[in-house]
């Protein structure tokens, strides 16, 4: 399933354009068509009943994404049994989209395990955080727009999308008037923006045409675990476009038993849970260590949890 | 000169633009509340399981007083906020000091 998605309204013509460029013979679907109106009007209808204290705008909000993570999952369980390439436009945040759907997906393996739903919704969740659902982004080159995108690119690296490419366009033309200063502008913000997204394949459009974005989509985030001499596991994740967020880093857990089960990853608003492996799941994170488009957790062995071994290079695990 | 500066920003314009659709700036990208967004989707999401049996959650006020309902206890264990929307920060996420190398 390819997602596409705009910073601007008219973008979603350009990236549905490079979408079927990219994938020929795919089916093009908006998200809202995996509407399911009988459940948006039973939670309506329930939000009175339920008397929630919540304000007509937070209201709106949450409805809005329940709505939109139901017809996510509806889009990608059709797309896993469709016959042909799936593109889904997605208006407005696929980040803040997906991010919401993770965050349900958490809050149902704790609140309602092996639940029917449950498992639905992690299914998906863990799909996108290894890479499994790809995403193509459409900006105008102008500098608020290409902002956006950066941000909007490193969440959702760091939910672990794919990421097909971003594509800047429309490029103003000399043949529709526009002055020579504002097309070497134009192509500055696409430089720029590949600078920032290094790794992620930027294209802009040319002589009015999207191009395709034919090399298979990268996974957005690469993490690897190493081990220091002072007996440390260094958790290293690399986000392109991290170091142009606010960035918050946690650990959390969903396991009395382990002080923690995930890392907790904030961008600019955004969170993304990155489960742990079960070794760092007997450590202790520490802080974390930011460098770049790389962020690095330290994280110590918990004494508790390595019974009969001491804290030295015998207690590497297995 | 003056040309461009009465224009209105060229991608806004929708020049280029094969469907020439409107291409006025997006309003969907505010963000909001993570913490209040899980208390009250998930709230919501107690509606939708009614036929799991969670739907006793909608007259739980507080998910302390409820141990046994599924969705008091997802809140609690995710310190979200349904009994406070306006909260900020997600309750038991243990946040560590960052250090600019």
């Amino acid at each position: 399933m390819l997602l596409a998605s705009a910073i601007t309204p008219s973008g979603l013509t350009w990236v549905t354009e490079a979408a079927l460029a990219s994938l020929p013979g795919a089916r093009v679907f908006e998200l809202d068509e995996f509407d399911d109106r009988d459940t948006v009007r039973a939670l309506a209808s329930m939000l009175g009943v339920a008397g929630a204290a919540v304000t007509a705008v937070d209201g709106h909000g949450a409805l809005t994404s329940v709505q939109r993570t139901a017809a996510l999952v509806a889009a990608f369980e059709h797309s896993a049994v469709a016959s042909e390439p799936a593109v889904i436009l997605v208006r407005g945040s696929v980040p803040e989209m997906v991010a919401d759907l993770c965050s349900l997906a958490i809050v149902l393996q704790v609140g309602s395990p092996g639940h029917e739903l449950t498992d639905r919704l992690t299914s998906m969740a863990g799909v996108a955080s290894e890479g499994g659902i790809e995403w193509l982004l459409a900006t105008p080159p102008e500098s608020a727009a290409i902002t956006t995108a950066t941000a909007q690119v490193a969440q959702g690296s760091a939910l672990g999308l794919s990421i097909r490419g971003v594509l800047v366009a429309p490029m103003p033309r000399k043949t529709d008037g526009w002055p020579k200063h504002v097309r070497d502008a134009a192509r500055e913000q696409v430089t720029e923006l590949a600078d920032r997204l290094f790794g992620v394949p930027v294209s802009r459009s040319r002589a009015g045409a999207a191009p395709a974005f034919s090399a298979p989509a990268r996974h957005g985030i690469e993490t690897s675990v190493t081990r220091n001499s002072g007996g440390e596991y260094l958790l290293s994740l690399t986000i392109p476009g991290l170091q142009f967020c606010d960035l918050e880093v946690g650990v959390w857990t969903m396991d009395p038993s382990y002080a923690s089960t995930h890392l907790v990853l904030r961008l600019d608003g955004v969170t993304a849970w990155r489960s742990l492996d079960p070794t760092l799941r007997r450590c202790v994170g520490v802080e974390a260590v930011v460098a770049g488009d790389t962020v690095t957790v330290p994280f110590v062995p918990d004494a508790g949890q390595w019974p009969g071994v001491e804290n030295d290079d015998e207690g590497d695990a297995q | 000169m003056s040309d461009d500066i009465e224009r209105p920003p060229w991608w806004l314009s929708g020049d280029g633009d094969p469907s020439n659709e409107d291409s006025s700036s997006d309003d969907s990208g505010a963000s909001w509340d993570m913490a209040s967004m899980l208390g009250m989707v998930t709230s919501m999401a107690g509606q939708w399981w009614a036929s799991s049996g969670a739907s006793q959650h909608a007259s739980h006020d507080d998910p302390a007083d409820n141990p046994d309902c599924v969705i008091c206890k997802g809140l609690l264990v995710l310190g979200s906020a349904t009994a406070a929307p306006a909260a900020t920060e997600l309750q038991d996420v243990q946040w560590l000091p960052i250090r600019r190398a």
